[in-house]
């Protein structure tokens, strides 16, 4: 029997896992290849509603599913957090003691935000990339009065490329919706010379943040925050003084990668096309894990799924694995004010974000709701 | 702390390009596109001179779009009012906006995604026009307000079990047994075991 192991029980792990499961029924049914996904909680959750509930926007129940729920009745569903990976002996090892033989594996595990990383931005800072700081942000946004609050870019490459952009935009419309708009400072700060690493995302969106009163600060790397001052000290030896911190910090793989010798400067070194881990034939790596040079976004995630499904089910039949990944990435961009665009690119195609529309936010807004069909393998 | 010297090392900040893809190519795409968009700014008579000699390039364009223009100018001039009045009312700008939900879909899905919802759809659509089906759901509406005369008729009445082996007895409900018997049955999983597991 062949084993297929999918590590991480995100977007990218559970759309592999159905459409496999999908794909090799017959050899399933045959007990011929066996389909575990192994994650570290028994529930799955929809990162993006973060950004949302951080202005109380959604609940949690909205965006919790029990992992289960998710998964082909076929699929295995291993909760055992993983401690580390025998490439050699083709095993997934369990903080549990268990291990797990595959024949082929998938490393789908995420990204996790490191804050720590940063002296005082643990202390200081706000963000909205877990639960936990979505939901204390959310407190702090409905005490805030005035003063200045800085949206900074810290650590690259962050999950979802343009939520800080999100952040900037629809900070200004809860302030104005409020009446506070005149009472807050809005300042976003980005490491590099532009507001944004993609050239063309940079171009569309600095008029957008100028034409909403939104100071911007470019090659702004920060260094240290003091958290009694309230002051961010940068790189390049300026300062910025802040009444509300929200700070994207760095982010890395599951250390369990690094200690299993899979990483390469902090991530998962894979085929840019085959999505194979370099110098390891039978593994496969997807979604924010990777060091691909594309968005660690969901959509990423997804459309990779795709790929590794089709060429691992042709490697079991034992036919040449043809599919490839072509940098496709898509992402809703919330402007503020009810209003949403997107962006869609690839390897070849930078974006062209179009006119802002209500009716895109709209899309997005039901993209929310119906997410759970995509992680279902169903869209 | 290793990534925070990579911040400094970098001429652009270092990691940042790793968030998107853009070839060297698309970088000089782009600003060659930027200077373009400076020649756009040029004076208005260079702009009219460089139109004049498209046209005399191609003199067959305006000709087609004159005798278009001259053919349908009554449909044209309704179609343009109608236009004005959309523009106005801003259905047009609305209109643009809906449209555009189009291009997203396009942008958003693959083939894969667009087969595998098609596949979905076939297997729905099979099963919702399965005959047998079709012949249950028909019959269903009759049966549940037949059943909900029965059973106002029957509630004074207080059930024993002398009543439920009549009612046993009555061929109908006999075969109702058994078929309902008989769907239990094949509707149970073939294989218990693959439903399994979440193991710890």
């Amino acid at each position: 029997m062949d084993d297929v192991v999918i590590v991480g029980g995100g977007v990218g792990g559970t759309v592999t896992a159905n459409l496999l499961a999908e794909e090799l029924a017959p050899e399933i049914a045959a007990s011929k290849v066996r389909i575990r996904l192994i994650t570290d909680r028994p529930e799955h959750i929809y990162k993006p509603a973060f950004l949302y509930a951080a202005f109380g926007r959604t609940a949690p129940r909205a965006y919790r599913r029990p992992q289960r729920e998710l998964l082909h009745p076929a699929v295995e569903l291993v909760v055992d957090p993983v401690n580390r990976i025998d490439a050699g002996q083709r095993q997934v090892i369990g903080e549990s003691g268990k291990s797990y033989d595959y024949s082929y594996l998938v490393v789908a595990a995420g990204a996790r935000v490191v804050p720590q990383r940063t002296p005082g931005l643990a202390e200081a800072g706000e963000q909205f990339y877990t639960e936990e700081g979505a939901q204390r942000l959310y407190k702090k946004l409905q005490d805030f009065t005035g003063g200045t609050v800085v949206v900074s870019v810290i650590g690259v490459p962050h999950m979802c490329p343009v939520a800080p952009l999100e952040m900037a935009f629809m900070l200004d419309a809860f302030f104005r919706e409020r009446g506070r708009r005149d009472q807050v400072e809005l300042v976003y700060t980005y490491p590099i010379n532009r507001v944004h690493s993609n050239p063309a995302i940079a171009a569309w969106a600095a008029p957008e943040l100028a034409a909403r009163g939104i100071r911007t600060e470019t090659f702004f790397n920060v260094e240290r925050i003091d958290p009694q001052r309230k002051v961010i000290e940068t790189i390049e030896g300026t300062t910025l003084a802040f009444d509300l911190l929200i700070g994207i910090p760095e982010h890395e793989a599951p250390p369990f990668l690094e200690a299993s010798g899979l990483t390469d400067a902090g991530w998962v070194p894979t085929d840019r096309h085959t999505l194979q881990v370099k110098g390891h034939d039978r593994i496969y790596a997807l979604g924010d894990v990777t060091d691909l040079p594309v968005s660690k976004a969901g959509s990423v995630a997804h459309y990779q799924a795709n790929v590794v499904a089709q060429n691992l089910a042709a490697r079991l039949r034992g036919r040449p694995a043809l599919a490839r990944y072509n940098g496709k990435t898509f992402c809703f961009i919330e402007t503020g004010a009810d209003k949403a665009t997107y962006v869609e690119f690839d390897y070849e195609n930078p974006p062209q974000p179009v006119p802002a529309s209500r009716w895109i936010h709209w899309a997005k807004l039901a993209y929310n709701q119906t997410y759970w069909m995509t992680a279902r393998g169903v869209v | 702390m290793s990534q925070q010297r990579d911040r400094r090392d970098g001429p652009t900040g270092g990691v940042d390009v790793q968030i998107f893809a853009q070839t060297p190519e698309q970088e000089g795409q782009q600003t060659s596109g930027q200077g373009t968009g400076g020649a756009a700014g040029a004076p208005a008579g260079a702009a009219r001179a460089s139109a004049g000699a498209a046209d005399d390039a191609h003199p067959a364009v305006p000709e087609v779009v004159t005798q278009a223009l001259t053919e349908n100018a009554a449909s044209i001039g309704r179609a343009l009012q109608v236009l004005a009045s959309m523009e106005r009312s801003g259905s047009l700008q609305e209109l643009s906006e809906i449209l555009s939900l189009l291009r997203l879909l396009k942008s958003a899905l693959t083939d894969d995604m667009v087969i595998g919802m098609a596949r979905r759809v076939e297997g729905l659509a099979a099963v919702a026009t399965d005959p047998a089906l079709t012949d249950l759901v028909t019959r269903l509406p009759s049966a549940l307000r037949a059943a909900e005369a029965d059973a106002a008729r029957a509630a004074t009445a207080r059930p024993s079990v002398i009543s439920l082996v009549r009612q046993l007895r009555d061929p109908k409900v006999y075969r109702g047994l058994a078929f309902l018997l008989s769907l239990v049955k094949h509707l149970a999983p073939e294989e218990p075991k693959a439903r399994s597991s979440t193991s710890v």
